[in-house]
């Protein structure tokens, strides 16, 4: 058996130092120079971002059927930005009808956009298929707060800030089990509820009564009952409707129309 | 010796960079990997303890700077996994063979997924940090990196090998 030394005195001046510095963080003497650390390195993070990105991006398309990626994807973009388009009509339409029922005018969809770029993605220690959540470089100091939703260049919804720092934010993904938004279906009886990701894969709106009918392809957007939150920002289709004949409830399961890999610039939107 | 320091610090950002940023964008499986220990128990062996210990305070800092968990998991996380790896190494795995680097590298993933996950969940509590849910999707993304830490290991171990001749058997001849 061989002899075991342990240098009692060294591990636990080893352990002060560590409780001194998550001592002095707690107390924020630490959160300066940790916010000017970050904002000195945001820049190299999004370089390293982009790469890692990159390789991504290059290995999904391997992955899928070679030929007929290019024109999958121009087709995909396309009809992203179609229904994103057509969900901002039927929005802009619906608030028409009503403004014009209710003879009176206000200023909707008054928001202002900031640019951000993806620094990280996911914790290192807590990168499992079901948790999917970015960081990027603006936070506190860009007027950013809790809550407020992030759409791509098409303005189709990726997620909502779930936490804010000086010169950073995290944001859970719209797929991910944590991110609730407010939102309604575009259906016949105007489906509202809450949709929530589901195994960092798809988003579910559960809990919606049998009574309603819902349709595949049918586009679920924001309903504006949130704060920050504007309506009418896609968040996706209806890809599958789950009916049991002895429950009272179905279940929507919607398929987002971002592909989260692909991600490297966002806007957070923000109203005024 | 202020040049030594300067390359080490930037080697250590670097490092703590491409952790966060280069490797999580990187697609599955590949993300879970954990260069950082990697680096930690290959500078432990081939090194020192104490210049293991220097990086793996910093490599905490930085990932608890970067990351929304628990400010001082990653810290204490890296540092534990060190501690005891270096236990072993100095005790039980002192030939720095092939298993020896295996041995070192799994015993310090396993303790560092321990420790960040009860420190991670015992800080939830008091604060709005983050908490880590134990799950069939957790336990698959630990064993994942488990492997990509200990292939890479194996890398590291035949890239040295391959460079110079520390670690290869020496077998003492008793013919004349």
């Amino acid at each position: 058996m061989p002899k075991i030394k342990i240098n009692t005195r060294r591990y636990f001046s080893y352990l002060a130092v560590i409780g001194l510095l998550i001592f002095l963080h707690f107390i924020g003497i630490l959160r300066p120079i940790e916010g000017f650390l970050v904002g000195l390195t945001n820049p190299i993070s999004e370089f390293f971002h982009k790469s890692g990105s990159g390789i991504s991006s290059i290995y999904g398309q391997q992955v899928d059927k070679r030929d007929h990626n290019l024109i999958i994807a121009e087709l995909q973009k396309e009809n992203r930005e179609l229904l994103a388009e057509n969900a901002r009509l039927v929005t802009v339409e619906e608030e028409n009808e009503y403004l014009r029922n209710q003879i009176e005018f206000r200023k909707n969809n008054n928001y202002k956009y900031v640019l951000a770029e993806i620094i990280s993605r996911n914790d290192l220690m807590n990168n499992s298929s079901e948790e999917k959540s970015i960081i990027i470089n603006k936070g506190s100091n860009d007027n950013l707060g809790n809550g407020m939703v992030l759409i791509d260049s098409e303005g189709v919804v990726i997620g909502k800030i779930i936490e804010t720092r000086e010169n950073v934010s995290k944001a859970c993904l719209s797929i991910d089990r944590q991110c609730k938004f407010a939102s309604a279906i575009q259906n016949v009886d105007r489906t509202s509820g809450v949709v929530e990701g589901e195994l960092g894969l798809t988003i579910k709106m559960d809990y919606i009564p049998q009574t309603e009918i819902l349709e595949e392809d049918d586009i679920v957007v924001t309903s504006g009952l949130e704060e920050n939150i504007p309506r009418g920002l896609v968040l996706g289709k209806v890809s599958e409707v789950i009916r049991d004949n002895n429950s009272l409830w179905q279940k929507a399961v919607i398929e987002p129309l971002v592909d989260f890999n692909d991600l490297t610039l966002i806007s957070v939107v923000y109203l005024e | 010796m202020y040049l030594k320091i300067f390359l080490n610090i930037l080697l250590i950002v670097f490092l703590a960079l491409l952790q966060a940023s280069f490797v999580s964008a990187l697609p599955s499986p590949f993300a879970n990997i954990n260069i950082l220990l990697v680096v930690l128990v290959y500078v432990l062996i081939v090194g020192s303890f104490e210049i293991s210990f220097i990086y793996a305070l910093s490599f905490g800092f930085l990932m608890d700077m970067f990351s929304f968990m628990s400010f001082g998991s990653h810290i204490f996380g890296f540092l534990f996994s060190i501690v005891v790896a270096n236990f072993l190494l100095v005790n039980f795995f002192t030939n720095r063979s092939f298993y020896a680097f295996l041995a070192l590298i799994l015993s310090a993933s396993v303790l560092n997924f321990f420790i960040v996950y009860i420190y991670s969940n015992a800080i939830s509590f008091f604060t709005d940090a983050d908490y880590i849910i134990f799950n069939q999707s957790f336990a698959t993304f630990a064993i994942k990196q488990l492997g990509l830490n200990m292939a890479l290991m194996l890398v590291l171990y035949y890239l040295t090998n391959f460079l110079n001749n520390r670690f290869r058997p020496v077998f003492l001849s008793t013919k004349k």
